[in-house]
């Protein structure tokens, strides 16, 4: 799996060159600037482009513009995006269309090398990989009549998996449950949460967020004038 | 006497831009500093971990030791981000509402009618007004609920925080207040604070802000970019 990096922080940058050459990665291009990640790209593009949200020169948003023009230009490579503070927002600008072969993960999610690095294998294998802390920005405080509120504890588990990109058999994994159980669990929570069911992996990522996204933490019309009385 | 009127508004906005620029800075100072060296830290304590057995004594001292490190991590980044809000930015008011609201200790209802997004000095008040009134809501509110509504009316953003907490906040008293009033006079708005005691409080922020200085919702994110047109870095 041929991947790019572009990392400003020289010292983070070859670290994770060399975690990736480490786990069998062909690290063809380690760049600084979007510019130089963009000539690498253009020229010979790669199976993943790992990349800081923040690049020179205004160090603001470089990395996820590159990133957005990455995936139009070469649909077929695989971006995760690094960065500092995970925000719903900009996950939702990554994944407007699709969430196949994009990743959104805090930087600090490297140092849990395995993790990371299953991450960037997903991703390069049109998966998606999203931080865990997304969904649970998401899930926090729902509304006692949601949908959500339905699901058992379990099925919040297997959902927050799901939406963070997770496989079948990865979320079997991560809970030590059978696959056979996953599917019945992932086929309740559809249902209860209304969501059409697809079975692509990467799809259900953005059918679930969407999901939740247009249940936000809204106030009901009849509660806000409660409270502004 | 008019002079006075007139300077003291733009003075009392170039002191907060000063402030707001030196906080961008610190901000990111942890960020290309601190914390790049932490997270490489914790790489090559992941690197060493692999050539240990995990449960020989090496093995458990260094797995504290990363999540320690990991701690740190969070730490910082909370630190970093109270020091500017680097969502406002990218996404906007509204999104960075919705999430400092996310994050809160108590649920928090966001509401707004905003299409486009105000200029960044009215963005940046109003997310100020709002962050500190949630953090007073937490400290002194003893609320259960809080809703925070975001709209444009008569050419001004009008911003409203309210909860149905204890009320009698009095502004001045170390509540943070007083740097919002200068915050939003400085943009010719006003800030007013209703909170009767026993029936809650209203922060209420007013700012000047023109339909012709509206921006689209993703001023940051504009049409693709072709690679020769990027800045050299």
């Amino acid at each position: 799996v041929r991947v790019a990096i572009a990392e400003d922080s020289v010292l983070l940058r070859d670290g994770l060159a060399r975690l990736l050459d480490d786990a069998g990665f062909d690290v063809v291009a380690k760049c600084g600037t979007v510019r130089e990640l963009m000539l690498k790209v253009d020229s010979f593009p790669p199976d993943v482009v790992v990349l800081d949200i923040r690049l020179p020169p205004t160090h603001n948003d470089e990395g996820l513009r590159a990133a957005l023009e990455i995936r139009e230009r070469h649909p077929s490579v695989g971006v995760l995006v690094l960065s500092q503070y995970v925000e719903l927002g900009l996950a939702l600008t990554l994944i407007t269309d699709s969430a196949d072969g994009v990743g959104y993960l805090l930087k600090d999610r490297i140092i849990d090398t395995d993790e990371f690095v299953a991450a960037v294998r997903r991703v390069a294998h049109g998966g998606s990989a999203l931080d865990p802390t997304i969904v649970s920005t998401l899930l926090s405080h729902r509304r006692s009549d949601d949908p959500v509120a339905q699901l058992t504890r379990r099925e919040r588990e297997v959902l927050e998996l799901m939406a963070a990109g997770s496989s079948n058999q990865g979320i079997a994994d991560e809970l030590v449950i059978t696959l056979r159980a996953v599917e019945k669990y992932v086929s309740t929570i559809f249902t209860k949460l209304g969501i059409p069911s697809t079975r692509s992996e990467s799809r259900r990522v953005l059918a679930v967020l969407t999901f939740l996204r247009s249940m936000p933490g809204s106030v009901p019309a009849a509660q806000r004038s409660a409270l502004l009385a | 006497m008019t002079l006075d009127a007139t300077i003291e508004p733009r003075l009392r906005a170039r002191i907060l831009e000063a402030a707001d620029a030196e906080r961008q800075r610190l901000e990111r100072n942890l960020h290309d500093g601190a914390q790049q060296r932490l997270v490489s830290l914790g790489l090559r304590l992941s690197l060493l971990a692999t050539r240990l057995e995990a449960d020989s004594e090496a093995g458990r001292m260094l797995a504290a030791a990363r999540e320690e490190l990991a701690g740190s991590l969070e730490e910082l980044r909370e630190l970093a981000r109270g020091l500017n809000p680097a969502m406002l930015g990218a996404c906007g008011l509204v999104e960075a509402v919705q999430s400092l609201a996310a994050r809160a200790a108590l649920p928090v209802w966001v509401t707004s009618d905003l299409t486009r997004r105000p200029p960044a000095r009215v963005e940046v008040a109003a997310y100020y007004v709002i962050c500190e009134a949630l953090a007073n809501v937490a400290k002194y509110a003893d609320a259960t609920t809080v809703a925070i509504d975001l709209s444009l009316r008569d050419r001004r953003l009008v911003v409203e925080i309210v909860d149905d907490g204890v009320g009698g906040a009095a502004p001045g008293e170390g509540s943070g207040l007083r740097g919002l009033v200068d915050r939003v006079e400085a943009l010719g708005g006003r800030l007013e604070v209703v909170s009767p005691r026993g029936r809650g409080t209203t922060v209420r922020a007013e700012v000047p802000c023109a339909p012709s200085s509206l921006r689209p919702p993703h001023d940051r994110l504009p049409a693709p970019l072709a690679a020769a047109e990027l800045p050299c870095a």
